[in-house]
């Protein structure tokens, strides 16, 4: 006898598919009410999105500023073929 | 994170008029942004450095056919892309793409759920410790950014564009669906295997 959940029940597997669509707000308002219920009961996919926003965070946290700066001189000169581009 | 398509109008018509002061703000602004995103085409900086001066050259000669119907770096990313794209096109074949399987939802091994058969199908097995409980000092530490960066080298062109466009540099959805050529699904689809790939590789560094 088959002991898999209807094709519509919020498991934990299925959860961890829809955090991105749930931290983007793309999810329908029916299966968010069923998401929302699942994680207000089970601290295993609390913590799987606590580790998403934690991940997206780690992202934020490269910066940009150490990419290489701009070289003032690379500036002037492509200010120069701004000011003398042909029209 | 979208600016007043008015001020953007503004600043288009300034670059149209030939405005030294705002071609220079701009550049200023957008360098960063360029310059990641080319670095993670090329092999070094210094060719990251070329892309990107190139981006503006190639800039200045199209800003007569830009038209207004995507924002300003939008245009400029796709540029930059195509760019570092030929650019990197070499060291692509060098270079290592590690996508995670389909069978790793959230980028956990399928192992870590319940198989069908057994009671609470689909749930954890080993569920996942919260990140949030840890140490402030061991999620900000050197070794979990450099891990995510590794693992951001390694994503496929469109994921390791979007993950950086998104969660580096701030960009919404609807622009990187703009200067990716992306549907929203599509785009969410993306971003949620590139969030996937590096949340993975952060457990080395932070825990399981």
């Amino acid at each position: 006898m088959s002991n898999a959940p209807p094709p519509d029940a919020v498991t934990c597997a299925s959860l961890v598919t829809e955090i991105t669509d749930l931290l983007e707000g793309a999810i329908a308002p029916d299966e968010r009410t069923r998401v929302d219920a699942h994680l207000e009961v089970c601290p295993g996919c609390r913590a799987a999105l606590a580790q998403f926003e934690v991940t997206i965070a780690a992202v934020g946290r490269l910066g940009l500023d150490d990419v290489q700066a701009l070289d003032p001189e690379v500036l002037d000169q492509l200010t120069e073929i701004f000011v003398t581009r042909a029209d | 994170m979208s600016r007043g398509a008015g001020l953007e109008a503004d600043e288009v018509e300034l670059l149209r008029a030939g405005d030294p002061a705002t071609f220079q703000r701009v550049v200023r602004r957008e360098h960063p942004t360029l310059f990641r995103v080319a670095r993670s085409y090329v092999v070094d900086d210094a060719t990251a450095s070329d892309v990107v001066q190139d981006t503006w050259i190639a800039a200045i000669r199209g800003l007569e056919r830009f038209e207004g119907r995507s924002s300003l770096r939008t245009w400029l990313v796709r540029i930059t892309m195509n760019l570092a794209r030929k650019r990197g096109a070499r060291d692509a074949r060098l270079r290592p793409v590690a996508e995670l399987g389909s069978d790793e939802p959230g980028g956990w091994p399928v192992d870590r759920f319940r198989r069908w058969d057994e009671p609470w199908p689909g749930g954890w097995t080993t569920p996942p410790t919260d990140w949030c409980e840890l140490a402030d000092d061991r999620i900000t530490s050197a070794d979990t950014v450099a891990a995510a960066r590794a693992a951001i080298d390694v994503l496929p062109e469109r994921q390791r564009v979007i993950v950086l466009l998104r969660d580096l540099a701030g960009w919404s959805a609807e622009e990187v669906c703009v200067a990716l050529d992306l549907t929203e699904g599509n785009q969410r689809v993306l971003l949620h295997r590139a969030r996937s790939a590096v949340r993975r590789s952060l457990e080395a560094v932070v825990g399981p």
